[in-house]
């Protein structure tokens, strides 16, 4: 049981790794929301 | 294969044009060992030969093999290169065969220097020399196919030895392996150099197959 | 997804009697196997994408490079973790932890390759060029570094690296530990594959604005 510290770390670190990824991938995923938002706005604006 | 002899004249002929260029490569060899010397302050064994030998080979031979694709980025060549009569291929071939002179050259010039600097006298020269080429004939394949791609990146100077180092992994360990031994080491050269040969002929038919992608625009 | 990270926790029941932190091992290794097999993934999507130009194969390839990655990060942090308090050493030089270093930089330069082009097509193909190079370099790797820590290459199955003793519980568990992680992956690459897609119609959008407006 002494050594219970690694393996928390370790499993902790697993999930740490994953959720920072999938944040990462979440924030490109918005940004390109935004510019697609942003498109979208400048082609209307130029249809009138 | 007469047009693959036209290239390699004709970048032979830009070097020698511009020594400054070669001889900048070659400093930069006899810097690493130096360095190497000062840095592992230990009693010279055919190990740390082997390893010194390898290091300034590859850090130097990194810098040579990525010039002949700059100088043709740099004059606008490229366009003229591809729209040459040669299939892509026979562009790999030339060019990696120049690549290869300048780094043997190289060889030349580093490996007496580092027997000369470590003080050790090589058990079988000839078996070495063969080594040094078979490594430097992996080395070129690769560093011509990765030279190509760098020119073509923005950052070129610090990508090419990142694409390079990680995959040159086995033929540096074989390299160095090899060397060792026939430096005077203990051990067994043979399988080191069977990997050698393995790594020289996959890498060569990867960039003879891949070139072509590379070259297309 | 959500059963897959369930399954981990199934994992946990099965005890080993020499410690505890040896649970570690059902995270260390699938997450090496996914490292590897996201590896060979971005080959054959490089090797489609080369020769028939669909798009989508340079999506998945790039996509299987960062979840890969991810995977591979998380071999070299988890290996520490359980070295550290059975061998008393943080890093050991043994062939498997040695190979996926190298992977690591294998996609760390494959990923910094497409950090520094453009998302035009050359990049592209640049990229795919050297993931089919990486790829065909990995068995190369094997065989240099088995022999390199003098084992022999015949050697080629050999698991567990204390020698474990297996009992039929702990295969299934790994096993299942195994398919948890695969599915883990083949969630992130799908995920990060529609993110990928999107960015691609923004900026193809993008460009055809620019190109109106000039």
């Amino acid at each position: 049981m002494d050594r219970f510290p690694y393996l928390f770390a370790a499993y902790t670190v697993v999930w740490t790794v994953i959720f920072l990824y999938v944040w990462s991938v979440d924030r490109r995923a918005r940004r390109a929301e935004r510019e697609l938002d942003e498109l979208r706005k400048a082609l209307e604006r130029e249809r009138r | 294969m007469s047009g693959v002899w036209q290239i390699v004249r004709k970048d032979l002929r830009i070097e020698l044009r511009s020594p400054a260029g070669l001889a900048a490569i070659f400093v930069l060899g006899l810097l690493v060992l130096l360095i190497f010397q000062f840095a592992v302050p230990e009693k010279p064994t055919p190990e740390s030969a082997a390893a010194a030998l390898w290091i300034s080979f590859v850090f130097a031979g990194t810098l040579g093999a990525q010039r002949t694709f700059l100088l043709e980025r740099d004059n606008f060549c490229l366009d003229g290169l591809k729209t040459a009569p040669i299939d892509p291929a026979g562009i790999f071939l030339a060019k990696m065969l120049g690549t290869l002179i300048t780094l043997t050259i190289l060889q030349v010039v580093v490996v007496p220097l580092t027997a000369v600097f470590f003080g050790i006298v090589p058990a079988r020269p000839l078996g070495l020399a063969l080594v040094c080429l078979l490594g430097n004939l992996g080395f070129a394949a690769l560093a011509t196919l990765f030279a190509s791609i760098s020119v073509g990146t923005r950052a070129r100077e610090i990508i090419l030895p990142l694409l390079i180092f990680p995959v040159l992994v086995p033929l540096l360990i074989a390299a160095v392996k090899a060397s060792s031994v026939l430096l005077g080491g203990a051990g067994e050269a043979g399988i080191w150099v069977r990997v050698l040969v393995a790594f020289d002929v996959v890498f060569t038919v990867a960039g003879w197959l891949l070139f072509e992608h590379v070259l297309r625009e | 997804m959500v059963v897959a990270l369930y399954l981990i926790f199934l994992v946990v029941p099965t005890e080993r009697d020499q410690g505890i932190v040896q649970r570690i091992f059902y995270v260390h290794v699938p997450s090496a196997w996914t490292a590897f097999l996201g590896f060979f993934v971005v080959c054959g999507a490089s090797l489609l994408y080369l020769w028939r130009g669909s798009p989508v194969f340079d999506r998945i390839a790039r996509a299987s490079a960062e979840v890969g990655m991810v995977f591979c990060t998380l071999v070299l942090l988890t290996g520490p973790l359980w070295a550290r308090p059975i061998w008393g050493a943080w890093w050991t030089w043994d062939p498997r932890l040695t190979m996926t270093i190298i992977l690591w930089t294998i996609y760390a330069s494959y990923l910094l390759l497409r950090a520094f082009g453009g998302g035009e097509e050359q990049i592209s193909r640049y990229a795919a060029v050297l993931g089919i190079v990486g790829a065909i370099d990995i068995p190369l790797i094997v065989v240099s570094v088995r022999l390199w820590r003098g084992m022999h290459p015949a050697v080629m199955m050999s698991r567990d690296p204390q020698g474990g003793l297996r009992d039929p519980s702990m295969r299934i568990t790994l096993l299942a530990a195994a398919v948890a992680f695969l599915l883990v992956y083949t969630w992130l690459l799908l995920v990060r594959l529609r993110t990928l897609r999107v960015a691609d119609g923004v900026a193809e959008l993008a460009r055809e604005r620019d190109l109106a407006a000039s």
